[in-house]
């Protein structure tokens, strides 16, 4: 998550002018595919949940790396879903397989460096402040506008 | 003895008054109960009076108004309902109305799957943004 992001939800996400897609990179071996797994599998039973659990995790990332089932079940009951649910989810080995294909189909798109974005297809490498994100998404919003 | 035949006449003329004055009072004792005595006014006033039971006269009279009170209550409650139909119409409408649009709006709008993954926002935006910037 960019320092930047909230500035973008806040203009163009909430007014309903761009919605905002997460997609896993799985750089870090099995603590990346755990976590992203998990965040898969509370999204599966709520996705407002999913968001709560996105943003919980971004902000305890250092806790990531040593996680295990019954962190992420706690993670999972915090944010309102059921934990069972979520723990056979977890432990059924789908979730990791589709954050696995995401993170393919990442790398197949050509999507190296961390951060990255595609805004209305258009790519945009590295850290960037607001301005340069705010160029890109009027740039879509007149492309659209004038289609 | 033509004393003891005035006192005969007058004895008798006074019987023969007496008589007729029976008969007359009798006559007219009789108009009367012939004109009240009809014995119409029984069924006359036998409504009005054998129900007698003043309670009788004035429970048909009480049960009427509850029966019309009670249909003007349905008619009140009716009504209400059916003059209100127009102004309680347009108030149910109105609400119905309005939040249908605003929970498709919303059911459209807020977060969801995109593909495999999950998007923030509303699915009809204009602009997609795909992070890869996430968390670990």
């Amino acid at each position: 998550m960019l320092g930047t992001e909230p500035q973008i939800i806040e203009t163009y996400v909430e007014p309903g002018q761009a919605r905002l897609v997460y997609w896993p990179m799985l750089d870090h071996g099995s603590a990346s595919r755990n976590a992203h797994a998990a965040a898969d599998c509370i999204g599966r039973q709520d996705v407002d949940a999913f968001w709560l659990a996105h943003d919980q995790f971004y902000a305890d990332q250092s806790q990531l790396w040593s996680a295990d089932l019954d962190y992420f079940r706690q993670a999972a009951a915090s944010v309102g879903v059921d934990a069972d649910i979520f723990a056979a989810c977890y432990e059924s080995g789908d979730a990791h397989a589709r954050v696995e294909a995401l993170d393919q189909q990442r790398r197949d798109a050509g999507i190296f460096v961390r951060p990255s974005f595609v805004i209305n297809g258009q790519s945009l490498f590295g850290a960037q402040p607001f301005d340069v994100f705010s160029d890109y998404i009027e740039a879509g919003l007149d492309a659209q506008s004038g289609s | 003895m033509p004393g003891m035949i005035t006192y005969q006449r007058l004895s008798l003329h006074r019987t023969i008054r007496l008589v007729v004055g029976l008969l007359a009072l009798g006559l007219l004792l009789a108009a009367c109960n012939g004109e009240d005595g009809t014995e119409g006014p029984d069924p006359t006033a036998a409504p009005t009076q054998p129900p007698g039971d003043v309670d009788d006269v004035e429970l048909p009279a009480v049960p009427t108004p509850p029966e019309a009170t009670q249909e003007i209550d349905e008619g009140q409650t009716v009504a209400p309902t059916a003059a209100v139909p127009t102004e309680a119409g347009a108030n149910l409408v109105d609400p119905t109305a309005t939040s249908e649009p605003a929970v498709e709006a919303e059911a459209v709008a807020v977060n969801g799957s995109y593909e495999e993954t999950f998007f923030r926002g509303r699915a009809d935006a204009p602009v997609t943004i795909i992070d890869y910037s996430d968390f670990l």
